[in-house]
C-alpha cells in the first residue's frame, strides 16, 4: 500500500511556499512548491529562471524572500533542511527499531567531548602538543634533524662534497654551484632531505593519524561557532587543515565553500596566517626547544587569523555562511591506512620540492654571481632592521620570496650559529609565517579568485608581515617579555 | 572505492580525479578529490597495488 506524505513546513515557510506559488504564472516541469521552495533557499539556476519566466512578478517574489529571510536568524535552506531532517526524523523513529550497541558507547562518549566546546577545546590542545609539538617538533625536526644535519651531511656528505668539487673542479663558479655556501648539494639537497624531509614525514605520519580516527568532521563541528565570527563556517575547517599540508591546494578546495565572501575570507586567511607542512615543522623545530617562544608564536598567528578574520567579515558584505554535516563514527585508526597515507603524502611533496629547492639554489647561486643578491639584501637590510633583526636575516626572508619553507630553513642555519636572540627567533618566525607562502600558490590565487583579488590580497600581505612583525617586537621589548 | 577520511563519503576513483584537472599540481600529486565535500585522500600507490595484487595471486 502506498500514500502521499502529507508533509508541512513550518508556517512562514508554508505561507510564503503558498504567497510565491500565486506569483508564477509560467508553466514549469517541476511542481511550483519545489520551484519556491528552491527560490527561497537562494538557488541561482532558479532565480535566473524565474527572472526571466516571470519579468513582471520577480520584484515581488524577492520581496518575499527578503521578508521571511528577517524572521530568522539562520539561512533559509538551512531551516527548510531542519524542517525536512525533523520529519524524516518522526518516519523513521515509526519504522527503524534501535538497539543499543554497548560496544560504541566509548566511541559515542569520545565523540561528544570532542564537539563539546568546553571539552573539545582541551582535546585539541592536547593533539596539538602531542601531535605537534612532541611528535612533529621535538622528534621530527629535533631528534632525526640533528642527526641527518650534523651526523650525515655535516660530518660526511657536505666535507665530501666540497672535497671532492675543490680537488676535482677548477673553477670557482662551478665549485660554488655544487658545493660550498650555497650549493646544489650543500643547500638545496640538504635542506630537502635533512630539514624537511623528516619535519613533514612526521607531520604526515601525526595527520593521517589524525583524519583516520574521524576528528576532522569533529573539529569542523568544534570551530564552527569561532569560525561564523569571521564570516566562515565549519565547512572552512577542510581547506584550513589541508593548508597546513600544502596552503596551494588548500586554496583550490576553498572553491567548495558556500558564498563568494568565503571563499575570499579563507583564500585570504590561507595565505596570511596558515603556514604548510615544511614551513610549521621547521618553526616547531626551531622553537621546540624554547616553549615560551613556541608560545608567544601560536598565539600571535591565532590572534592574527582571528583578527585578520573578523575585519575582513566586517568590511565585506555578503551572505551568512550555513554549515551542517553528517559526523562519521570516531575509528581506531588503522596502521596500514597511515602508512599508506603518509607514504603517499611524502611521496608527492618530495617530488613537488626537490625540484623547486634546486632550482632556488640555482637562482640563488646566479644572484650572488652576478651581485643582484647582495644589492637586493643590501636593499632589505633597512626593512629588517626596523622590525628588530640584524642584518643577516635579510638573507632568509629572501629565500622566504621563493617560498616561506626555504626561508623558514634558512633561519635554520641562522639559530644553528647563534645569530637570533629567542626574541628575535620569534619575530623573524611570525612574520616569515605571514608571507604569501609561494610562487605556485600565488598563481592558484590568480586562478581561484583572479587576477585583480589576487594581486589585492599579496598587496596587502607583504607590508602587513612586516608591519605586524614590527608591532610584535615592539610588544615584546614594551613588556619586557622573557622568552 | 575510495573512502573520504572527512566525511565518509564512498565515491568511486574517475570522480575523485575529475575535480583536480585544473589544479597546476595535479601532474606530481597522488591524491583524489572528494565530490561531495572536497577534502583530498591519498590513492593507494602503485606499490602497494601491486603487493596486494601479488599477495592475492600468492594465496589463490
Amino acid at each position: 500500500m502506498s500514500g502521499r506524505l502529507n508533509f508541512k513546513y513550518d508556517t512562514i515557510i508554508e505561507d510564503a511556499v503558498r504567497e510565491i506559488d500565486e506569483l508564477l504564472i509560467s508553466e514549469y516541469s517541476i511542481s511550483k512548491k519545489s520551484i519556491s521552495l528552491l527560490v527561497l533557499q537562494r538557488d541561482k539556476d532558479m532565480i535566473d529562471k524565474i527572472k526571466k519566466d516571470e519579468e513582471n512578478n520577480f520584484s515581488k517574489i524577492i520581496s518575499i524572500v527578503e521578508t521571511v529571510e528577517r524572521q530568522y536568524d539562520k539561512p533559509l535552506n538551512y531551516v527548510i533542511s531542519l524542517n525536512r531532517q525533523k520529519k524524516i526524523g518522526e518516519i523513521s523513529d515509526k519504522y527503524i527499531i534501535r538497539t543499543e550497541k554497548k560496544e560504541n558507547s566509548i566511541s559515542d562518549f569520545l565523540s561528544g567531548i570532542t564537539m563539546n566546546i568546553t571539552t573539545g577545546i582541551p582535546v585539541l590542545l592536547l593533539v596539538l602538543y602531542f601531535g605537534l609539538y612532541q611528535f612533529v617538533g621535538k622528534f621530527g625536526g629535533g631528534t632525526i634533524v640533528d642527526f641527518l644535519e650534523n651526523d650525515i651531511f655535516g660530518k660526511h656528505i657536505n666535507p665530501l662534497v666540497n672535497g671532492l668539487v675543490s680537488t676535482y673542479i677548477p673553477w670557482n663558479w662551478l665549485q660554488e654551484l655544487i658545493a660550498k655556501d650555497y650549493g646544489i648539494i650543500t643547500l638545496g639537497i640538504r635542506y630537502a632531505i635533512a630539514l624537511i624531509l623528516p619535519i613533514v614525514g612526521t607531520f604526515f605520519i601525526a595527520f593521517s593519524i589524525i583524519e583516520d580516527s574521524g576528528y576532522l568532521p569533529r573539529l569542523a563541528m568544534l570551530v564552527d561557532r569561532i569560525f561564523k565570527k569571521i564570516g566562515l563556517s565549519g565547512r572552512a575547517v577542510i581547506p584550513m587543515t589541508l593548508g597546513f599540508g600544502c596552503v596551494t591546494m588548500a586554496t583550490m578546495v576553498s572553491r567548495t565553500l558556500e558564498t563568494r565572501r568565503e571563499k575570499i575570507i579563507a583564500t585570504l586567511l590561507l595565505a596570511l596566517a596558515i603556514p604548510c607542512s615544511a614551513q610549521l615543522g621547521v618553526i616547531m623545530a626551531l622553537l621546540s626547544g624554547q616553549p615560551r617562544a613556541l608560545l608567544v608564536w601560536m598565539t600571535f598567528m591565532v590572534s592574527i587569523f582571528l583578527f585578520v578574520g573578523f575585519l575582513t567579515a566586517r568590511l565585506m558584505p555578503g551572505d551568512k555562511p550555513s554549515f551542517y554535516m553528517e559526523v562519521p563514527p570516531l575509528r581506531w585508526p588503522k596502521i596500514s591506512n597511515v602508512l599508506v597515507k603518509t607514504y603517499t603524502r611524502i611521496h608527492w611533496y618530495f617530488i613537488e620540492i626537490l625540484p623547486l629547492f634546486i632550482f632556488a639554489s640555482v637562482m640563488i647561486w646566479f644572484g650572488n654571481l652576478s651581485g643582484l643578491f647582495p644589492f637586493i639584501i643590501n636593499l632589505m637590510k633597512p626593512f629588517v632592521n626596523l622590525i628588530g633583526l640584524p642584518d643577516e636575516t635579510a638573507k632568509a626572508f629572501l629565500f622566504g620570496f621563493f617560498r616561506r619553507d626555504y626561508g623558514a630553513a634558512g633561519l635554520y642555519d641562522l639559530q644553528k650559529s647563534g645569530l637570533l636572540s629567542p626574541r628575535q627567533l620569534v619575530v623573524t618566525a611570525s612574520t616569515l609565517t605571514l608571507f604569501v607562502p609561494c610562487i605556485a600558490q600565488f598563481s592558484m590565487m590568480i586562478k581561484e579568485r583572479g587576477a585583480k583579488s589576487a594581486v589585492a590580497m599579496a598587496a596587502f600581505i607583504f607590508p602587513f608581515a612586516f608591519l605586524a612583525g614590527y608591532a610584535l617586537n615592539k610588544i615584546l621589548i614594551v613588556f619586557g617579555v622573557m622568552l | 572505492m575510495i573512502k573520504c577520511g572527512f566525511c565518509g563519503h564512498e565515491f568511486d576513483e574517475k570522480d575523485g580525479v575529475a575535480a583536480c584537472g585544473c589544479c597546476p599540481l595535479h601532474i606530481t600529486c597522488d591524491k583524489s578529490k572528494c565530490p561531495k565535500c572536497g577534502f583530498e585522500i591519498s590513492k593507494e600507490p602503485a606499490i602497494i597495488k601491486f603487493i596486494k595484487r601479488k599477495w592475492s595471486e600468492y594465496n589463490d
